[in-house]
């Protein structure tokens, strides 16, 4: 019974897929697919690497800001005597 | 252009192994649209690594296929949509249908309602004539695993099937 069943499945399997046939075209497709993700990926890292000197740029800038700058003249100092 | 596929000739593999890729990745999805979007999606795959592959393109390909259709690549898809009734979509399939035809297109629908993983594991053994052995290393899981997944999906068919089955064998008795 098993062995008729698994017949009557591959039958059905081969009469289900019988008449499909490879569209024109789709190698293409898929090249292009492929070309379409390539360059997504490109501007992803383009933009990830953009992103990420931006904020070493802001943090440099920022810390620049923190640092202690010039010594501001005290109040008696050179200028005032 | 197969200097543009590197060192795979796609347009050469679809023209001669195309149609039996087409069928396998038909029967692991289901339905015709969704085998050629699941090739597609393979012979993609088979362009990105295709400089890394080691042994035949099309080896790597029926794998890749296997592999997305049992990770059920349909359902994380982001053209997900409802599979059509197979009946609309084959075209030799008529309303007055004989009972063998019921049967097959039963048989058919019964097969895409099991879970991807039981699927590609019944085509992969039924269709692909794999081993229990080369069906595990091709899913990458244990022959016991694709033992056991085997012979839940077939029991499941035939449960699901008995209406058809004795509909038929009732037929052959009255011709």
């Amino acid at each position: 019974v098993s062995d008729d069943f698994e017949e009557l499945l591959l039958d059905s399997m081969s009469w289900f897929t019988s008449a499909v046939q490879v569209p024109a075209g789709l190698a293409s497709r898929a090249r292009r697919q492929r070309r379409r993700r390539r360059v997504a990926a490109r501007a992803a890292i383009a933009a990830g690497t953009a992103a990420v000197s931006a904020a070493a740029v802001i943090a440099v800038t920022a810390g620049a800001g923190d640092a202690p700058g010039p010594r501001a003249s005290q109040p008696g100092s050179r200028r005032g005597a | 252009v197969p200097d543009a596929d590197g060192p795979v000739d796609l347009d050469r593999l679809l023209a001669e192994r195309g149609q039996q890729l087409l069928r396998t990745a038909v029967l692991l999805t289901g339905s015709r649209q969704d085998g050629e979007d699941l090739l597609q999606a393979g012979l993609e795959r088979l362009l990105r690594h295709g400089r890394r592959i080691d042994g035949s393109p099309e080896g790597y390909l029926r794998r890749t296929l296997y592999n997305l259709a049992a990770d059920g690549w349909r359902r994380q898809g982001l053209r997900r949509r409802k599979l059509p009734l197979i009946a609309a979509s084959q075209p030799t399939a008529e309303p007055d249908l004989t009972a063998a035809v019921d049967l097959r297109d039963a048989l058919i629908r019964i097969l895409r309602a099991l879970p991807p993983q039981q699927r590609a594991v019944i085509v992969l053994r039924y269709w692909e004539q794999l081993t229990e052995a080369e069906t595990a290393a091709a899913l990458g899981c244990s022959e016991g695993n694709v033992k056991s997944t085997a012979s839940r999906g077939l029991s499941r068919m035939r449960g699901l099937a008995a209406p058809w089955l004795t509909a038929e064998t009732e037929l052959r008795k009255t011709t």
